[in-house]
């Protein structure tokens, strides 16, 4: 498997629309520095890492932007390909040379890796930015710009002693659904008529999913609530982990078992 | 040595009989000729023969190893099925190349010795995209004769090529053929298709009606 994991990973890594998908990432985080140090400019000495990483700023759109643009970034590097590789014919040619479980394990491998560090990266490019910039001392709980971080909120411990192990706890649960929701692309592929359809589904229907949770269940099962550190939705740790780990892998199950008996047509 | 046998191949698809109750055997040394209408079966049968498709009853044969069960795909086969498809982003070689770094027998030299058979240049910088059908085409046929595989299976080679590359194709089989390659190909050229097959096997609504050997017209 690891030829084939190594030529999806050429593949990958000389893609548009990784490129594309991280500048979009960057240019959202760098975005956010430059609002909050605009709006701020006065009283600029008194903020800290917390108020103004991308995670955790709630001032701005872009915290909101970013975490609906999700699934748009974690599709756009690499899930598209399963989809062109079927209706291209480019799939015979693969097949011919690795195996079925082989070629879908290295899809959904490269697929899931491409998707974290596509929504990983500008994340942790802002949070170091931001750090070269303002004080990780934590802020007084609910003092102005803080994210209401309470006891009953994932990763409290950490948010009251560490802010930066806060902010990177979250980047890489960030990343697992985002590896998770790039996916959902490839197990829609063979269903939809475009590629553009098969990178936006999963974002439609996160967007949806998290509109339907909000107006019931308090947003207690909306997955875009889930992600965003600034945690205005309380959510249990064993949820989290059932849906990332237990999504991603009955995802890969599925793709493997479905994928073993295709008929390449 | 190779042989390659089906036993009593079916295929059934969204309940339409594709193919019906095939029993062929294919022995390395010689090239067996597929003939028949548009949409009669043969590039399934061709896919059934490559590991591309599953059959809904019967068995594929690879040396006594049973496809889907004792192997998954035929160990050495290269094969031009329907239109020729690579990355348009790249040059031919660098996509044959990139094919070829999946498996560990074919080296660059054989991939741009592949290519030059059929007349294409390994340091062609154009990219894929910018091939025309027949260099495409071309470039089709030397993605399943690099690394000389035991098994070769052609769908419509000759589609798309001048006169002096449909030569030079022909060529190129003929000399796989003498050394003892196993060749299947498909053509709706019926000259061609009887000057290059030891076998000339026609299908008609997904069964094989006839069988005729070299020499027969």
């Amino acid at each position: 498997m690891k030829p084939v994991i190594k030529f999806e990973f050429y593949r990958a890594f000389r893609s548009v629309g990784f490129y594309v998908a991280l500048l979009l990432g960057t240019a959202l985080a760098i975005g956010d520095i430059v609002l909050f140090h605009n709006a701020f400019r006065d009283t600029i000495d008194t903020k800290v890492v917390m108020q103004t990483w991308i995670g955790t700023d709630y001032q701005f759109v872009t915290n909101s932007l970013f975490y609906a643009l999700l699934p748009i970034l974690a599709a756009l590097p690499y899930a598209g390909t399963y989809y062109e590789d079927i209706k291209t014919g480019y799939l015979k040619n693969i097949l011919l040379h690795t195996s079925r479980r082989g070629y879908y394990m290295a899809k959904s491998f490269v697929v899931f890796v491409m998707a974290a560090i596509t929504v990983m990266i500008p994340l942790l490019l802002d949070l170091m930015a931001v750090m070269t910039i303002y004080p990780l001392r934590m802020p007084e709980r609910l003092e102005f710009l803080s994210a209401g971080i309470l006891d009953v909120n994932l990763f409290s411990g950490l948010y009251e002693t560490n802010g930066a192990l806060y902010a990177l706890a979250f980047i890489l649960l960030d990343g697992l659904f985002a590896g998770l929701l790039a996916l959902v692309s490839v197990c829609v592929a063979e269903r939809v008529e475009s590629m553009f359809s098969a990178i936006v589904i999963p974002f439609a229907f996160y967007i949806m999913w998290s509109t339907v949770m909000m107006e019931n269940n308090d947003g207690r099962f909306s997955v875009m609530e889930m992600l965003n550190p600034r945690q205005s939705v309380v959510f249990s740790r064993l949820q989290v982990v059932l849906m990332a780990v237990g999504g991603t892998l009955v995802i890969i199950l599925w793709l493997f078992l479905k994928g073993r008996r295709k008929d390449v047509l | 040595m190779i042989e390659v046998e089906l036993k009593n191949i079916s295929k059934t698809i969204h309940k339409t009989p594709i193919l019906h109750d095939i029993n062929l055997k294919f022995h390395s040394g010689a090239i067996y000729g597929l003939k028949g209408k548009n949409g009669c079966g043969k590039t399934m049968l061709m896919r059934t023969i490559c590991g591309l498709m599953i059959p809904s009853a019967g068995t594929v044969s690879i040396n006594g190893k049973v496809l889907m069960k004792d192997i998954e795909f035929p160990e050495s086969i290269g094969a031009l099925i329907e239109n020729p498809a690579f990355l348009p982003q790249y040059t031919g070689y660098k996509n044959l190349c990139m094919l070829a770094s999946l498996r560990s027998d074919i080296d660059k030299e054989a991939v741009a010795e592949a290519m030059r058979r059929v007349q294409l240049d390994p340091e062609d910088k154009r990219v894929y995209r910018k091939y025309s059908l027949g260099m495409k085409q071309k470039l089709g046929i030397a993605n399943a004769i690099m690394g000389e595989p035991d098994i070769i299976v052609l769908d419509e080679p000759i589609n798309a090529l001048d006169e002096a590359s449909v030569e030079q194709v022909k060529k190129v089989l003929v000399d796989l053929r003498e050394r003892d390659h196993l060749i299947i190909i498909a053509c709706h050229d019926r000259e061609e298709l009887e000057y290059l097959s030891d076998e000339i096997i026609e299908i008609k609504d997904g069964t094989v009606v006839c069988k005729q050997k070299e020499g027969v017209a």
